[in-house]
């Protein structure tokens, strides 16, 4: 295994898709939070791509910053808010809550799905193949294709 | 009812000296039950008495039943069955689920298992009521409760499952005890106290509880309270009180419509009857009486049914008779006419001169006629000649006397025929206006009109004894056809009256017992305060106790709870004082601390020691409590698990970390749902702990594959990190005396990794930057968790490997804590 490659969205997602699904049985109660942080960091990995694509040098920009963006960069003004909700959502998920317990079934298969569709957004758009920053392997994986 | 109020009550009977009176026992039998209601008012002796005997001799001894499991299919929020294990014993257990994740579907489940029904869902509409059934998952619905009972060996099994399509009202049960053998709830005791002592309340209950106006929380308190049995004894004395009275108002209404007919009848058994039946207390006896007679003793001057009968009865001569009485008429006139010729009279005389003459020879011998003097008369010759002769005549009289005496006979037959008719038969027949003039003319023409002559005589009754048949059997036709009309019109009378008489009885008696189910009813009305008020106490004391764990900061201090009132005017008086200033309770209570009044109110009476459940399953009490309310339910909690098992099912964490920072003794269940109402439940530890576990589970976990874990564990590695941090500063802050709702919000604000660990370590959220700086003089080891924690999250574990980040991240909560406090 090779300890630094990082999974692209699309791989990350089908973790998360496949945690709710048909988990093993070691996330019998523990699937709420791991599959949070898959959808979290999918969505993390889609964003990079995006400004990869699109040339920009995001560099430490908050991530609010970077959704603030959205809109902007893929056009879809309905996609970019489900995002933001989506983001909240995770974000307050994969951290320790004062009381909050983890999100439900529902609510994740929802967060997921709009992380999904920003991903395939992102897929679509062409390389114009401007400066890889940190996530080369970002670039070199580009199967796409529907994750059920 | 209880047989602890059924005490209460017969002690009230007998200190207001109520129980002199014959009624009292069916203020008991009321209490009761509606049969024994029913065996008072048959004049046998209600159960009451029994039960409270046996209560006072065992006051304690009914066994007590902990919940073992809770076993849910199919219903509700859970799909594939799912099995809730419990400690059976007296403990805190905490079910924590989000809502939705179908944890209520555990806390209904043991409602409907035990009651058939649930208070959420039973004043619901329709559509409510419908959707109790899980809706991915259709193999089966189903409930299942274990229970282990004092003094038995293994665990009573309480089920209940619904065939497909049926309602939720319409479920089979089945009980086992624990050696497998049928049981019910009646048999373990169960069926009324589930009632009595409701060992569930849910969220529902306790935000309603208030909602209404006072009478309607007094009605909802008191049967809460298990004091509605009150009421239901008042009402199943109204009721046989009601059913009495219109079986009195029916049979006067049917009197009133029978009285006029009776009167108006001129049948003297009819007016005998509405003598007795006129007037305040109907004579019923007397009215029996009358019914009964026969018309001849009914009475004697007035009545005209015996000159009826009479009449109807009436004789003439009968035909045959009289045909015979002629034939012989006949016969003697010719044997009359026969002796004629030699009158009797003369031959005797005859007779006795011959004899004479024939004695005269016999002593003087032969001679001349001593009468006519011819000499030589009397001679041998002439004596055998008059011998003869006087034989002969004598022959002659005896044939005359014989007609004679025949004739003299038949005469007298004849003359009784023809006797005529009865004197009073003119008078009778006028009196019952019956016609007999012309049954008179024929009669009299048969009696009065006769010859002597017998051959004359013979024909006369010959011919008159037809016509005086045929009228007397027209009359007496007539005369029974009277009879016949009269009894025509009374018969009906004296079936309607026999009817009457025969719910009068019935009528009688229930006047009598509704004048004295009046007289209990009164009592009881008049007495229920104070039974309330005995039974109340103990559990009003309890429940000021409670409030005052509760109340924590709150300036709301419960004096005095009491049920006050009867009809209209009852009411809960709730007396509080706000800083020492006496203010009405409900108006300035949060909705918060209303729920908290609600539970001191509940949980005593679910815990009183009569109760045959030592379990309390609380859904929900939590919300709308603000967190310092909560630390307050955690004491209740632990008070009242020190003795019940206590289960409480609730939507957030905020209880179960009340109980860990208060040190309470309580054991956590998460329940999570994923899709298609697959429900997980685990048993849950602190947040810390819990989070520890879960990252080690999964990265020593040889079907995750490695990316995976990698990818994921870094982010329990940083929730764990955060948890601890959380956990001191809420410790700390709220044992300086911070409000509750000051800490959430300083937390709420300063969610990410490094305020949460400044505050832990600084005690202020401005020095995040110190942070690194402190952990790294723990170690790099503790550095390296620090980084791998807080980037990992969102990028995976990097190159550390995770056997060695998971124990450090548990090392460094550690030392966090060693740290901070």
């Amino acid at each position: 295994m090779t300890v630094a490659a990082a999974l692209t969205a699309r791989q990350l997602l089908a973790h998360a898709y496949g945690l709710i699904e048909d988990p093993p049985a070691v996330f019998a109660a523990r699937w709420p939070r791991a599959v949070a942080l898959l959808a979290r960091q999918a969505l993390e990995a889609a964003l990079a791509e995006l400004w990869t694509k699109r040339g920009v040098k995001i560099g430490w920009a908050s991530e609010r910053a970077q959704l603030l963006c959205l809109p902007h960069v893929i056009g879809d003004h309905e996609l970019s808010a489900d995002t933001v909700v989506a983001w909240n959502g995770l974000s307050e998920a994969s951290h320790q809550h004062p009381y909050a317990l983890p999100p439900t079934a529902g609510d994740l298969a929802g967060w997921l799905d709009t992380v999904d569709a920003l991903r395939r957004a992102v897929d679509a758009i062409p390389a114009i193949g401007l400066g890889l920053p940190e996530g080369a392997a970002l670039a070199t994986d580009r199967e796409g294709g529907d994750l059920g | 009812m209880t047989p602890e109020l059924l005490r209460i009550v017969d002690r009230r009977l007998e200190a207001t000296g109520a129980l002199e009176h014959a009624w009292a026992l069916l203020v008991l039998g009321a209490c009761e039950s509606d049969e024994s209601l029913a065996a008072v008012l048959e004049g046998r002796a209600p159960a009451a008495r029994r039960t409270i005997a046996a209560a006072e001799q065992q006051p304690q001894e009914r066994p007590g039943a902990y919940l073992d499991s809770i076993t849910v299919e199919g219903f509700r929020g859970v799909g594939p069955k799912r099995t809730l294990e419990v400690e059976p014993g007296p403990g805190l257990t905490l079910v924590v689920g989000r809502n939705g994740s179908g944890k209520s579907s555990f806390a209904e489940g043991v409602e409907i298992l035990l009651t058939g029904t649930n208070s959420r869902w039973a004043k619901r509409s329709k559509i409510w009521q419908e959707g109790w059934r899980n809706l991915h998952y259709h193999a089966r619905t189903a409930i299942e409760a274990t229970f282990a009972i004092d003094g038995l060996k293994g665990e009573t099994t309480v089920a209940r499952h619904w065939a497909d399509g049926a309602a939720l009202n319409d479920s089979q049960m089945t009980v086992r005890r624990p050696d497998k053998s049928k049981a019910d709830l009646e048999t373990l005791g169960w069926t009324g106290a589930v009632e009595a002592f409701r060992p569930f309340l849910s969220y529902n209950e306790l935000g309603t509880t208030f909602d209404e106006g006072p009478t309607e929380f007094h009605d909802r308190l008191s049967r809460i309270l298990g004091l509605g049995e009150i009421e239901d004894a008042q009402l199943l004395l109204k009721r046989a009180r009601l059913a009495r009275q219109a079986s009195v108002d029916e049979a006067k209404v049917r009197l009133n419509a029978l009285l006029p007919q009776l009167e108006a009848h001129d049948e003297p058994r009819a007016q005998a009857a509405a003598k007795a039946l006129k007037g305040r207390t109907p004579d019923l006896a007397a009215a029996e009486r009358a019914l009964d007679a026969t018309g001849t003793a009914a009475a004697e001057t007035t009545d005209e049914l015996p000159l009826l009968r009479f009449l109807a009865a009436l004789s003439t001569p009968d035909p045959d008779a009289v045909r015979q009485a002629a034939a012989d008429l006949t016969t003697l006139a010719t044997r009359e006419a026969e002796v004629a010729k030699t009158p009797a009279g003369e031959a005797r005389d005859l007779i006795e001169i011959l004899s004479a003459a024939v004695r005269h020879f016999d002593t003087h011998g032969e001679g001349d006629c001593p009468v006519c003097g011819k000499r030589l008369a009397l001679l041998p010759s002439w004596k055998a000649r008059t011998q003869d002769k006087i034989a002969d005549l004598r022959e002659r009289a005896r044939e005359a006397e014989a007609v004679a005496a025949d004739s003299r006979a038949l005469r007298q037959r004849v003359g009784a025929l023809l006797s005529g008719p009865p004197a009073q038969l003119a008078d009778a027949a006028t009196r019952v206006n019956i016609d007999a003039t012309d049954l008179l003319r024929v009669w009299r023409n048969f009696s009065t009109g006769a010859p002597t002559e017998p051959a004359a005589l013979s024909a006369h009754i010959v011919a008159t004894i037809e016509p005086l048949t045929a009228a007397a059997a027209d009359f007496r036709e007539r005369v029974r056809a009277e009879l016949d009309r009269r009894e025509a019109v009374w018969a009906p009378i004296a079936r309607a009256l026999t009817a009457w008489l025969a719910t009068a009885g019935e009528a009688q008696r229930a006047a009598k017992a509704v004048g004295d189910l009046k007289s209990a009813e009164a009592w009881l009305k008049e007495t229920s305060g104070e039974i309330r008020a005995e039974r109340f106490a103990p559990i009003a004391k309890e429940a000021i106790q409670l409030w005052t764990m509760f109340r924590q900061q709150s300036s709301v201090e419960l004096d005095s709870v009491l049920l006050t009132g009867s009809g209209p005017a009852r009411q809960v008086k709730i007396d509080v004082t706000i800083d020492g200033v006496p203010s009405a309770a409900l108006g300035v209570m949060s909705q918060g601390e209303l729920h908290a009044m609600a539970l001191s109110l509940f949980l005593p009476r679910a815990t009183l020691p009569e109760s045959p459940f030592r379990f309390v399953v609380i859904d929900d009490p939590v919300q709308s409590m603000d967190p310092s309310r909560v630390d307050g339910l955690a004491r209740v909690l632990e008070e009242v698990a020190t003795q019940r098992q206590v289960i409480v099912f609730t939507h957030d964490d905020r209880l179960p970390e009340s109980t860990r920072r208060l040190g309470i003794d309580a054991r956590v269940i998460e329940v999570t749902r994923r899709e298609h109402s697959e429900v997980a439940l685990t048993t849950s530890v602190d947040p810390t702990s819990r989070n520890l576990d879960d990252a080690e589970a999964i990265a020593s976990d040889r079907e995750v594959p490695p990316e995976l874990a990698r990818q994921v564990v870094p982010g329990y590695c940083r929730a764990a990190i955060e948890a601890a941090a959380i956990e001191i500063v809420r410790r700390r802050r709220i044992r300086r005396g911070e409000s509750h709702a000051d800490v959430e919000k300083l937390l709420e604000t300063n969610g990410q990794t490094r305020p949460l660990l400044s505050l832990a370590l600084f005690d202020t959220a401005g020095r995040g930057g110190e942070v690194g700086g402190k952990v790294s003089g723990w170690g790099m080891w503790a550095s390296e968790v620090l980084d791998t924690a807080t980037h990992g999250a969102h990028r995976g574990a990097g190159l550390v490997p995770l056997d060695e980040l998971v124990p450090n991240t548990r090392k460094f909560c550690r030392r966090l804590r060693e740290v901070a406090t």
